[in-house]
């Protein structure tokens, strides 16, 4: 079971939260909450957690704040944003520091579940920590192309996540290459 | 050729240089046509005057002729008085010389005769008194002699019988009195010299008025032409005397002695017209006559043309530089004022292409009132009132409209709205109302579409407002109405106007659902013809009353104001408005059957939003 941890303002969101989603279907549990970026830290240094996922305005710490903090706690901690409207200057700012993926509110079921299953497919096939992700934002590039590569994500969503990263997919034909690891080959690094 | 592409481009459409050549054209054919006639009537004068005083030295020389014929007349006359003159003559004529030397001696011995009634001595002393006279001549019609005394003083006594000699018949001729010397004379006295002219008087018996004899005086043309000294500096040609058979008996120029004069048909003079009046022009002269006829000769002024023509060059050259001047003033002032006047509508003319092209700040620098003054300050004064307009009405307009907007859009804080909602929907789903968390979600959705701007509104993005908005209303009225959205992926990057399909949604919910039964359906199909992409909004409703359609589609037309049918009269006019009027929305409908809304876009790029 993958641990999860929620933060927002507001409480009923928290608690909806815990409800739209069936979080064991994912082999994750929701371990804990909080309502403020510091109590949140706190909680988190006590007791780190797989997944994080957090609003960007909040009193006493914002979200972007707690991923910095959190981070040095955690490195390999996975974050999912939730934001409000019109916040894109935050949501470019916690893209850089290496995010799954962004929820504008209204919240899209499907595409928290979509996130979620790629999420803890992700954390499956991690043996060891992802300390050579030299750019955070291409962690949110990568998620989002291989749930497009994979049929994973919502055209709407995928559309609106493509223009804000700035990924232009206007030209008629797309190339996919795909790469196999064949294993390792005595003498070779 | 030429001719033609001057014309094109100078004159073609060009008013100014029209005037201006027509006046100029004008001014100098009528300058050109006033010096000519006073240059002809000025030269006209000048003849007339030079060839006046020819005629008065004309008549000068014919005076002087007669005077000289009176003189030789008198002569006679004077030989006649005196007796013994006349006696000694009368011997002379009928003797030999020595003869009459002997009866002279005799005379003197005997009669203490005069001196004086020598007659040889007589004749010196007229020569002396007479300088002109080249030669003297007495004849003798019965001895048929001739008895000369020339200039110097000699005497001699020359035969003339008839058998050996014309003379005779010469002197039985008759001849006019004044000729020139007779050939056979001059012959006979060795006498060549051209330049004489002859007298002759008959001498007559006084008493038996029996013809002696005559009586030939020669004199030299010379004294003609020294008569003429008073004239010599204002004459100009020259002025000939000629005998009746037209030998030059006087040239004042020395030209034409002992040659026939060319200008003049001798034979045709005589019979002339004697009157003062008679100016020919012949072969480049001026040709002056006056005919003597009783005495037989004719007295010619000739001017030649050129000569004429220097009395009057200077007048002419004076007139042709003041029609010169004249002309270039005539042209050039007004050609100045034209070209100015030309450049002043030019410019009002750049003026009024500048403002064509979209420049309303342009204005004309014209300080004058004149009539282009008057234009151009009428112009500037359109503009201004003209841009005044645009700020007061149509620029005012978009701002009043454009913060309307963003008041409305103040108004609501979305981040409230939005915060709310999503509290409120996850409350809903944690208290198991999905579909109520559904549908908050749907309005959610709407909301943000409706407030936020995109660049690029595409028809998918009014799509998708169009099936949120329906899918609200689907689970508020708890599925007694399905909708199905028909549109080919194709048009799905189409750009159009935001709001354009959604009023009409909504005017199927608000007007045309029947609640009261659940096979309510809605179908939007979009599908291209020609150059236009429709969107077919059908439904099975209550459908419009046909005079209510006719009404509606009335007040379509209408520019949009505030009322009744908001959404469907500002989707029509703002589609009008921004593609043309082929495009806008379409109303079918049939009472209790359902309504047909049809909504064309252009196909082509649109204009945008």
């Amino acid at each position: 079971m993958y641990k999860v941890f929620i933060v927002d303002d507001e409480p009923f969101i928290i608690e909806g939260l815990y409800d739209i989603v069936d979080w064991s279907s994912f082999g994750m549990e929701i371990v804990s909450h909080a309502g403020n970026g510091q109590a949140a830290l706190q909680a988190l240094t006590s007791q780190p957690v797989d997944i994080l996922i957090t609003d960007i305005s909040m009193p006493l710490m914002n979200g972007l704040d707690l991923i910095r903090e959190a981070r040095r706690v955690k490195p390999e901690l996975k974050v999912i944003i939730l934001s409000g409207f019109n916040e894109f200057e935050y949501l470019k700012e916690g893209m850089q520091l290496g995010i799954e993926n962004y929820l504008l509110k209204p919240i899209n079921v499907e595409e928290l579940e979509s996130t979620l299953s790629n999420t803890a497919s992700k954390l499956d096939h991690t043996l060891s920590p992802q300390a050579d992700d030299a750019y955070g934002i291409q962690i949110l590039k990568d998620n989002i192309l291989h749930r497009w590569l994979t049929g994973q994500i919502a055209a709407t969503e995928f559309e609106e996540r493509a223009q804000f990263m700035n990924l232009s997919l206007d030209a008629p034909d797309v190339a996919v290459a795909i790469l196999r690891d064949k294993g390792q080959v005595p003498g070779m690094v | 050729m030429k001719i033609v592409s001057v014309y094109n481009n100078f004159f073609k459409n060009n008013m100014f240089m029209k005037m201006l050549l027509i006046f100029s054209m004008i001014s100098i054919v009528t300058i050109i046509t006033l010096s000519y006639i006073i240059f002809l009537s000025v030269s006209d004068s000048t003849i007339r005057r030079e060839l006046a005083i020819q005629k008065a030295a004309m008549e000068h020389v014919d005076r002087y002729i007669h005077q000289q014929y009176e003189s030789v007349q008198n002569m006679v006359r004077d030989m006649h008085q005196n007796e013994a003159l006349s006696a000694n003559i009368t011997y002379l004529m009928n003797h030999s010389y020595a003869e009459y030397v002997q009866h002279m001696t005799n005379g003197y011995y005997a009669n203490q005769d005069d001196y004086s009634a020598d007659v040889l001595k007589h004749f010196q002393n007229i020569m002396d008194r007479n300088s002109q006279i080249n030669q003297l001549m007495l004849y003798s019609a019965e001895q048929q002699d001739l008895s000369t005394f020339n200039q110097h003083k000699q005497f001699r006594k020359l035969d003339a019988n008839v058998a050996h000699s014309y003379i005779p018949d010469v002197m039985a001729m008759e001849t006019p009195n004044i000729s020139a010397p007779n050939y056979w004379i001059r012959k006979e006295i060795n006498q060549w010299d051209p330049a004489l002219y002859s007298i002759r008087v008959p001498i007559n018996n006084t008493q038996t008025l029996r013809n002696l004899g005559q009586f030939l005086v020669f004199f030299d043309s010379e004294g003609i032409g020294n008569a003429l000294d008073n004239y010599e500096s204002n004459l100009k040609g020259e002025i000939v005397v000629l005998s009746a058979k037209g030998t030059v008996l006087f040239d004042s120029n020395n030209h034409y002695y002992g040659k026939k004069y060319p200008y003049v048909n001798v034979a045709d003079s005589l019979f002339d017209q004697t009157d003062m009046d008679s100016m020919k022009k012949e072969q480049n002269m001026y040709v002056n006559k006056f005919v003597s006829a009783d005495q037989g000769y004719v007295v010619i002024g000739t001017v030649p043309v050129e000569e004429m023509a220097e009395t009057y060059a200077g007048i002419r050259n004076t007139i042709i530089s003041i029609s010169i001047v004249c002309i270039l003033f005539a042209v050039l002032v007004p050609a100045f004022f034209i070209i100015n006047f030309a450049k002043r509508t030019r410019r009002i003319i750049r003026f009024t292409q500048k403002v064509k092209y979209g420049n309303l700040t342009a204005r004309i620098d014209d300080a004058r009132d004149d009539e282009l003054g008057q234009i151009s300050h009428s112009f500037n004064d359109m503009l201004d009132e003209l841009n005044l307009y645009i700020e007061r009405v149509y620029k005012a307009e978009i701002k009043q409209k454009e913060t309307e907007l963003v008041a409305l859009q103040a108004r609501i804080n979305p981040h409230f709205l939005y915060n709310t909602l999503e509290v409120i929907r996850m409350r809903a789903i944690s208290q198991g109302a999905r579909d109520v968390g559904e549908m908050i979600y749907s309005l959610s959705v709407l909301f943000k579409s409706l407030v936020q701007q995109k660049k690029n509104y595409t028809l998918k993005d009014e799509m998708e407002a169009c099936r949120l908005y329906l899918e609200l209303f689907r689970i508020r009225y708890k599925d007694i109405f399905i909708y199905t959205i028909q549109i080919d992926a194709a048009y799905y990057q189409h750009p159009v106007v935001k709001l354009s399909l959604q009023p009409i949604i909504e005017n199927y919910v608000v007007h045309g659902i029947q609640t009261e039964r659940s096979d309510n359906r809605l179908s939007i199909v979009v599908e291209e013809t020609d150059d236009v992409v429709q969107v077919e909004v059908r439904d099975n409703g209550k459908g419009i009353d046909p005079a209510r359609l006719t009404e509606i589609l009335e007040e379509l037309e209408r520019p949009e104001e505030s009322g009744q049918m908001f959404g469907l009269r500002s989707v029509h006019s703002r589609l009008r408005f921004l593609y043309g009027p082929e495009f806008g929305i379409t109303i079918e409908s049939t009472l209790g059957e359902g309504t047909r809304i049809r909504v064309r876009y252009p196909h082509t790029e649109g204009t945008g939003v």
